[in-house]
């Protein structure tokens, strides 16, 4: 190659850029050759873009978002088919998880609900007591402690007894 | 083309689109839009398939998706200074801090740099250097002649040296 080719600098940087892929000629390769030998400033673009593309080459894979495949389907209006084992166990569990849902409902709500149970309780208490209240207020000395939930109290009722 | 083909399809190649795609565009968001709007033509058009490179046909459609994306967007003319890059970094290397950043670093860079290219000059150098297709391969997905391929390659990889130097001034 001659002198001239380097000065045509966008034909030299071409014939460089396909070196590096491979994409040169065979005569084009043999002069690229021999121009080498003697141009240091050719080698020196040579080798970043050697260093250019193997930056690029570098670049790691990329994960595909989940999103993608969410938004492409739902797009053209498919849905997924899936085997039919998959579609057998995906049924059991939904049944499953129902199951399970109405069980645990009726347990939280059954057991561990404090409101109800405890206005039961003491709707029964006052109305177990109700009759004694009625004829001696004082006498039922539990209720007033149940109401009050102080203990001098109640011994101050029983002394005024 | 039934369902399944389609599935087929996607799950083979969905990773070599989005890759493409987020190396043509430099961010997550366009990328995914051109993802989309290639499955959604593969979709469309997978019937009509007649053979030869299936890659590169489907690399076709996502180059023509991610034109489209630039035309819409009206994005991608050549930047200012553009013109005279070239012969302004051509007596300069690239800066010598390139090899000690991290990955992380390195990778922004590079996109970065690689996202300031025209679109026609991004794209060829992303099949060559990133998908490493042959110039023929490119000459006939982007549908000019190799010698275009061949020029538009190496003033893509002069540009982006020129960008990571222009950054290495920063």
């Amino acid at each position: 190659m001659s002198k001239m080719a380097c000065e045509q600098f966008l034909e030299i940087n071409d014939l460089l850029s396909a070196h590096l892929d491979g994409e040169t000629t065979a005569e084009e390769e043999k002069s690229l050759t021999l121009h080498l030998r003697t141009c240091v400033s050719c080698v020196q673009v040579l080798n970043d873009l050697k260093r250019v593309k193997f930056l690029l080459k570098a670049l790691p894979p990329l994960p595909v978002p989940t999103s993608l495949h969410d938004r492409v389907f739902e797009k053209i209006g498919q849905k997924i088919e899936l085997p039919w084992k998959l579609r057998v166990y995906r049924g059991l569990a939904a049944t499953l998880a129902a199951v399970m849902l109405f069980v645990g409902s009726v347990t939280v709500f059954g057991y561990f609900s404090p409101e109800p149970n405890a206005a039961m309780e003491s709707n029964v208490y006052l109305s177990n007591h109700a009759y004694h209240m009625i004829g001696r207020p004082l006498a039922d000395r539990s209720s007033w402690s149940y109401v009050a939930g102080d203990s001098d109290f109640e011994l101050y009722s029983e002394a005024s007894e | 083309m039934n369902s399944l083909d389609f599935e087929a399809v996607y799950k083979e190649w969905s990773s070599y689109v989005y890759s493409l795609a987020y190396r043509l565009t430099g961010n997550k968001v366009d990328a995914e839009d051109v993802a989309q709007e290639t499955f959604l033509r593969i979709h469309r058009f997978l019937k009509d398939y007649k053979g030869g490179s299936f890659k590169g046909w489907l690399y076709k459609i996502v180059t023509n998706a991610f034109y489209l994306k630039v035309d819409k967007d009206k994005r991608g003319p050549l930047l200012p200074g553009d013109e005279n890059l070239m012969n302004n970094i051509a007596d300069r290397s690239l800066p010598t801090q390139l090899e000690q950043l991290n990955r992380q670093e390195l990778e922004h860079w590079i996109h970065e740099a690689i996202g300031t290219l025209p679109p026609e000059f991004r794209t060829a150098l992303v099949l060559a250097d990133l998908e490493e297709l042959s110039y023929q391969e490119i000459s006939e997905i982007i549908g000019v002649p190799i010698g275009t391929v061949r020029s538009r390659i190496s003033r893509a990889r002069t540009m982006l040296k020129g960008r990571l130097i222009q950054k290495g001034d920063e």
